[in-house]
């Protein structure tokens, strides 16, 4: 196990690294949240489809089942921290798999919604509405994707291939952790703000 | 100022995971419920009480989150300075498109 010298703050510094990252992510969102909200009011689509906007085009029930899967996985990935700290690895790995298929069916869902709008709705890039829905609930699902791929990467480390975690070691599930919990919190306020308000 | 070692042996000491999960859940069932019932005519409450409720909501659940799944809770709270600070920033920068 590698030991890093703790910076003069007392904190960990791949920890400190993974928040400061979170921080510039929150930036970014607010700009694509901001970009949803003032464009996708505006746009002549309302008129096409007879609704005041594209929002009606959304499918609630599914939405909201899949920000169930996505809780779901949140929830299997502290179930995964705390089963290393316990030391308890049969736990630990069936948490990270169970994330794992959380975390792609949740990508699935999204997949089947696009695929939904786009060719049974008509809805394209091409209107405001259209553009800044999916410019915003994509980048979400890219970084669901970009998770989902470190995920792959920590569970071949689970199962022992490249190393391993330990009671000890840790700090790799953590830092996973916080990203997914991250995006877990992004996806909890769109679900409101872009199917419901 | 809790040091490194305090922090991660609170950090050991984890929250009822499960009955966060389970609030998070019926907080994101009773917000679609609402929100189905009112699409139906099933209930007539302003659209912009079931928008303040749809955010106020909302940013509980994600602070449940932050509080207990990344342990800002329990952990160094220079973590939640570091965090904080740029949700700040988006809500005055939410604030000035409005004017």
């Amino acid at each position: 196990m590698t030991v890093y010298p703790p910076p003069s703050l007392g904190l960990d510094n791949r920890k400190f690294g993974m928040w400061t990252f979170l921080a510039s992510e929150v930036l970014f969102f607010a700009v694509l949240i901001a970009n949803f909200l003032v464009l996708s009011k505006q746009d002549p689509l309302g008129t096409f489809y007879g609704v005041d906007t594209g929002r009606e085009l959304l499918n609630i029930p599914v939405t909201a089942f899949n920000t169930f899967v996505l809780l779901t996985s949140s929830f299997t990935v502290v179930l995964a921290l705390k089963s290393i700290q316990g030391g308890n690895i049969l736990q630990f790995r069936a948490a990270l798999v169970a994330t794992l298929a959380f975390g792609s069916l949740f990508i699935g869902i999204q997949m089947y919604e696009y695929f939904q709008l786009i060719v049974h709705e008509g809805l394209n890039m091409s209107t405001l509405f259209g553009a800044t829905f999916f410019t915003l609930t994509g980048f979400h699902g890219a970084h669901v994707f970009g998770g989902l791929i470190w995920l792959t990467i920590i569970l071949f480390k689970a199962f022992g291939v490249m190393g391993g975690f330990s009671k000890e070691d840790y700090m790799g599930i953590e830092m996973f952790g916080l990203y997914w919990h991250f995006v877990d919190i992004v996806w909890l306020l769109l679900f409101s703000l872009v199917y419901l308000i | 100022m809790s040091t490194h070692h305090e922090t991660e042996s609170k950090l050991h000491k984890h929250p009822n995971y499960f009955v966060v999960f389970i609030a998070l859940a019926v907080l994101t069932a009773t917000i679609t419920t609402i929100e189905l019932m009112s699409q139906n005519g099933i209930i007539a409450w302003p659209r912009a009480t079931l928008n303040g409720l749809y955010l106020a909501m909302s940013i509980t659940k994600a602070v449940l989150v932050a509080l207990f799944y990344m342990h800002l809770k329990i952990d160094s709270y220079i973590y939640s300075i570091l965090f904080g600070v740029p949700i700040v920033f988006a809500l005055i920068f939410f604030a000035l498109l409005l004017i």
